[in-house]
């Protein structure tokens, strides 16, 4: 599931519930693929890593990534900026 | 013999090397350093660096070199059919008898003349369609890869990633280095382009470069590079320049940002709103789900007087406060944060599980059915010696409806009196 049909369909589920047009046994199976639907959509965000890579070369075809100097040199530029 | 034949011509014979080498001689002293105008053709740029080139008028042509360290600080990218002015030493070329100027410096003639060039091939591509609005593609919602096509020490490439991380701190982002002015730009933009444009790679691709004269950006203009952000699969949002500067590349990209940091704003959503917008979700739902259930039970006070149940408002607060405390954080930029973040937000479900109708049941609550299935909302749908089903958390049980009375909302007491005997003597336990 990509994070924007999960959405979408987390929207048209509480959109459902909240019209409160349904029996309460069908109220209650919109409330829990809603609270599934949420807990899936969280995963998606939680399962983001980051990674700051660059392109190092390319061997037989895949792509090398190495750590993208660049950032890691600021970051400590600030860190000893930021020291006593 | 030679020396026979020398007395004989009366000129000294010579080899070729010597011939080359004084004419090279003569050359350089006689001529020297010059300024020619003239037209590029035959541009080539091998693996060494280099840039050689034709430079011609009508009627006569001439090569030129200029090596890579002067040709990697040209502020534009050369390309074939460019009138420029040459400035550079002429010399001979020993291997080949040839030649050339060693170019040292390449100015393009006028800016009106790359501008005139950038509107025939702006008109070539409308021509083709290049440029239709029905060829953009929409951005992913949520691209957790990006792809940065820029100079790697630009500042560009900085502002994208500050941006883009202060937006969504758990983002992986691959830079694909490229020069993005002078000889060879081009080339490498091409490229990095048809590299990243691999669902397997990431999700969006950025391409740009900070602002600069129309020189600088040319490498943006040249019909190759437009061609290949055309062409690419995934999404391209370019940010080539600033406000102001727009290129052929901004006009095929799916996306045009004026800037860098634009660029990332506008392909990365903020993880605090897309948290919150969650939050809101699913407190609509509990709250939607509390209501169906409401309208179902027969006793709207009871519920009310639970506190856990009540007080919508200061749940969507502390929501907001979640939300604020969650950006906080994020700003400290933890790397870790996405397992934080979900582990924060998971306490958060339970919290909000506890308000799930089905956990009301758990806590004492039960609902009554007929035995059609459907759901008594009154206590005038029954009479003395109606059979009834009532759920609890854990199971249902079978009931017969002993007497009935009616009483007003808020008593709180008449509803229990109803439910409360789930254990009629001709009851059964029943095993969902």
């Amino acid at each position: 599931m990509r994070f924007k049909e999960g959405l979408d369909r987390l929207e048209a589920v509480v959109g459902a519930l909240e019209r409160g047009d349904c029996e309460l046994e069908d109220a209650l199976s919109a409330y829990e693929e809603g609270m599934r639907l949420y807990r899936r959509l969280l995963e998606i965000l939680a399962g983001a890593e980051r990674r700051i890579e660059e392109l190092a070369g390319e061997k037989e075809g895949a792509l090398l990534w190495k750590r993208f100097q660049g950032v890691r040199g600021q970051e400590e530029t600030t860190r000893d900026a930021e020291a006593p | 013999m030679s020396e026979a034949a020398e007395r004989a011509l009366g000129l000294r014979i010579l080899t070729v090397s010597q011939l080359n080498e004084q004419v090279k001689r003569c050359l350089e002293e006689r001529v020297g350093v010059v300024a020619v105008a003239g037209e590029i053709a035959d541009l080539a740029r091998p693996k060494s660096g280099h840039l050689y080139f034709t430079l011609c008028d009508a009627r006569a042509q001439v090569r030129a070199v200029m090596w890579r360290g002067t040709a990697e600080r040209l502020p534009f990218a050369p390309a074939d059919g460019m009138k420029i002015i040459v400035i550079g030493e002429t010399t001979v070329y020993g291997p080949r008898g040839s030649y050339q100027i060693i170019a040292g410096e390449i100015i393009p003639r006028g800016i009106g003349e790359l501008k005139r060039a950038l509107e025939e091939l702006t008109r070539k591509l409308r021509a083709e369609g290049l440029f239709e609005p029905s060829l953009k593609q929409p951005l992913p919602f949520l691209p957790l890869r990006l792809a940065v096509v820029t100079s790697a020490t630009g500042a560009a490439v900085h502002d994208i990633i500050r941006t883009a991380l202060a937006r969504f701190p758990a983002l992986t982002i691959r830079v694909l280095p490229v020069r993005v002015q002078g000889a060879g730009a081009p080339e490498e933009i091409v490229r990095a382009l048809a590299r990243a444009d691999d669902p397997a790679v990431c999700d969006v691709i950025l391409l740009g470069r900070g602002g600069g004269s129309l020189e600088d950006l040319s490498a943006f203009n040249v019909e190759a590079v437009v061609r290949a952000v055309a062409a690419c699969r995934l999404p391209v949002v370019s940010c080539v320049g600033h406000e102001t500067d727009t290129t052929l590349s901004d006009l095929v990209a799916d996306v045009r940002a004026s800037t860098p940091t634009r660029a990332a704003e506008i392909a990365v959503p903020v993880l605090g709103d897309l948290l919150e917008r969650l939050a809101t979700l699913c407190a609509r739902a509990a709250r939607a789900a509390r209501g169906t259930r409401d309208a179902c039970a027969s006793d709207l006070a009871l519920l009310a007087a639970r506190p856990a149940l009540g007080e919508p408002d200061r749940r969507l607060e502390d929501l907001g406060q979640y939300v604020d405390d969650l950006a906080s954080r994020l700003e400290d930029g933890l790397c870790s944060l996405g397992q934080k973040v979900y582990n924060s937000l998971n306490l958060r479900v339970s919290r909000l599980r506890s308000l799930n109708p089905l956990s009301t049941l758990g806590r004492g609550f039960t609902v009554t059915h007929d035995r059609a299935g459907k759901v008594l909302r009154s206590v005038r749908s029954v009479a003395p010696g109606d059979r009834v089903e009532i759920r609890f958390a854990d199971g249902v049980c079978e009931a017969e409806v002993r007497a009935c009375r009616e009483e007003s909302l808020g008593t709180g007491q008449g509803a229990v009196a109803l439910q409360g005997g789930p254990g009629p003597a001709r009851g059964r336990r029943r095993r969902p």
